[in-house]
């Protein structure tokens, strides 16, 4: 598989879904005007990809790399399954949805409904790991599966809403009705979440090696990320200082028979 | 070469050991302290001997420091070898479940490194440990691994989803013989204490060593081995079959698994040429080593060879 390489030439007038733009579109291709003739829908209308970016075939395997500012382009990196996409800016609505192996990084912010289903599906993420440098928007890692979603900055409200499994780790603030209809899965966090009380566990001390393996996974994985804006500090402090002290968790939601758990520093 | 040679006055006989080949695997055992790590595996690697009677030929390969682990925890490796993938597969998750899962603050790690793409030949760990959660258990993925997180009285059991199987290579071996218990026991230990810092080797039997090595067969039809009575001294004068000497009276075995060929030559020439190095007395006399002529196992260790 190739690496390409776009550019924003100019803000679109209008939103963009943006899910053509993908490795998985561009598998097939090889010439970059067949990549700047893909047909994207711009608002009620349609637009060239080539009209909005310029392209060039890269060096190197499986690496989509975008730079600009696409915070009207949505559907970013839908259904990616392999390879990187990596986004020097911030993104739409819907990035990384239901996205089920490789990677995404994004440099900037992420809007709302980051790794979730689309339209009427009703799983999200399910594999691969999402990096966002920045703050995200309402209903991150709604109905995950499985994956690991590492956000830099903060989350708006309904985090982790109706997740199944995988691991979301936030480094700053969170919004509200966090974890609301959590099925299982892992949220990291570095302060006590206001939680239902009904619905949600008191937080309790625990342990577990487990975050020890992560913890040495993040480390590593910042490591060699270090020269692209993805060091991800915040996300990686959180997981070794949780792996290192102990943590305490919260379990829920019992509205829906969940076991999920909300961990943060003790 | 067909002339024995000398080592520090200890005949080396022109011979071979005859190994077969096993099915193997490592596992890594972690605990808050060593004593924790030290418990679980020498629970894991009980009754692990011989595959004769065991299924299975199970020992501690070597300890871990704390930065030699995936949990950074003090740890123990552990190499298992059978005779079979099926016996692997039963042998490795009870074990597990009841040595290493019960033991207090442990986790458990697949110790083979893997392949790209994985290999298929595998061996459950919380494949099947898994639903002792009994629904409460939590699957993590990092990276391409599985691991899961099974509740218990401690906190969380860890333990990876299972672990490759390789080829090894079983029943590396010397015959230590002299006229005194003592030395050669001391010969013996000399020769385990020299070898057991080496990787991709174990010597499953107590203390590294057999006193009851074993041929291929037995008189009694039930029996597919028995007693080496080629070596056994009491046989020595009535048995014409007996390779024992007029001043030998003692035989003890050292037996290599291995996870290379190279390995258990390596362990065998450092084993022995320790044997030879230790204060004996005098009453280490001979080494040898075991075979069945070459009919059974296809990888010969040729004593000359490897201490030349």
């Amino acid at each position: 598989m190739s690496s390409w390489l776009l550019e924003s030439r100019q803000q679109p007038e209008h939103d963009i879904d943006a899910s053509v733009i993908s490795l998985l579109a561009f598998e097939q291709i090889s010439d970059a005007d067949q990549v700047k003739s893909l047909t994207l829908r711009c608002g009620d209308g349609t637009c060239r990809l080539g009209e909005l970016f310029s392209v060039s075939k890269q060096q190197g395997d499986s690496e989509l790399r975008i730079v600009g500012d696409l915070t009207r382009f949505h559907r970013l990196g839908m259904n990616h399954r392999s390879g990187r996409l990596i986004v020097d800016g911030s993104v739409g609505d819907y990035a990384g949805a239901m996205m089920s192996g490789g990677e995404i990084l994004i440099a900037g912010s992420a809007g709302d409904y980051l790794a979730s289903p689309v339209d009427a599906y009703r799983t999200g993420m399910s594999g691969g790991r999402i990096v966002v440098g920045g703050s995200v928007g309402d209903y991150a890692g709604h109905r995950m599966r499985r994956g690991q979603l590492f956000i830099e900055a903060s989350a708006g409200n309904f985090v982790a809403s109706h997740q199944i499994a995988g691991t979301i780790v936030i480094g700053a603030a969170i919004g509200k009705h966090t974890s609301y209809a959590m099925r299982r899965g892992t949220l990291m966090v570095n302060c006590p979440p206001t939680m239902a009380p009904t619905r949600f566990s008191e937080p309790i001390e625990a342990n577990s090696t487990f975050f020890a393996l992560l913890a040495a996974q993040t480390a590593c994985w910042a490591t060699q990320a270090a020269s692209i804006p993805f060091a991800c500090k915040a996300v990686s402090q959180l997981v070794e200082k949780i792996a290192k002290q102990g943590y305490q968790t919260i379990r829920g939601d019992f509205a829906v028979g969940g076991q999920g758990e909300i961990i943060f520093p003790r | 070469m067909n002339e024995f040679f000398h080592i520090n006055g200890i005949r080396i006989d022109a011979t071979f050991a005859e190994a077969f080949d096993m099915k193997a695997t490592r596992l890594i055992v972690t605990a808050d302290d060593r004593q924790w790590a030290s418990d679980a595996a020498a629970a894991m690697t009980g009754f692990g001997t011989s595959v004769i009677a065991c299924g299975i030929e199970i020992a501690v390969e070597r300890e871990l420091a704390a930065n030699e682990t995936p949990d950074g925890r003090p740890g123990v490796a552990i190499l298992a070898f059978t005779v079979s993938g099926k016996e692997m597969e039963k042998q490795i998750p009870r074990r597990a479940g009841q040595c290493i899962l019960t033991c207090p603050t442990t986790a458990l790690y697949a110790g083979i490194e893997e392949s790209e793409p994985k290999s298929d030949k595998r061996i459950a760990i919380g494949k099947s440990l898994r639903y002792f959660g009994d629904g409460h258990q939590i699957s993590k993925v990092i990276g391409s691994r599985r691991y899961w997180r099974i509740p218990v009285m401690d906190g969380d059991f860890v333990c990876d989803h299972d672990v490759a199987r390789t080829d090894g290579i079983g029943g590396g071996n010397f015959i230590l013989i002299g006229n005194d218990v003592k030395a050669v026991s001391t010969a013996c230990r000399a020769a385990v204490d020299a070898m057991r810092p080496l990787r991709d080797i174990i010597t499953p039997f107590p203390g590294g060593v057999t006193r009851s090595g074993s041929k291929v067969g037995s008189k009694y039809a039930a029996l597919f081995a028995s007693t080496n009575n080629a070596f056994c001294p009491t046989l020595r004068t009535s048995d014409p079959s007996s390779e024992l000497m007029r001043d030998e009276s003692i035989a003890m075995e050292v037996v290599i698994d291995g996870l290379s060929a190279e390995a258990i030559a390596n362990s065998m020439r450092v084993g022995i040429q320790a044997a030879c190095d230790s204060q004996t007395g005098g009453g280490l006399l001979r080494i040898t080593a075991g075979n069945y002529g070459g009919k059974l196992g296809r990888h010969h260790f040729q004593l000359a060879e490897i201490l030349k």
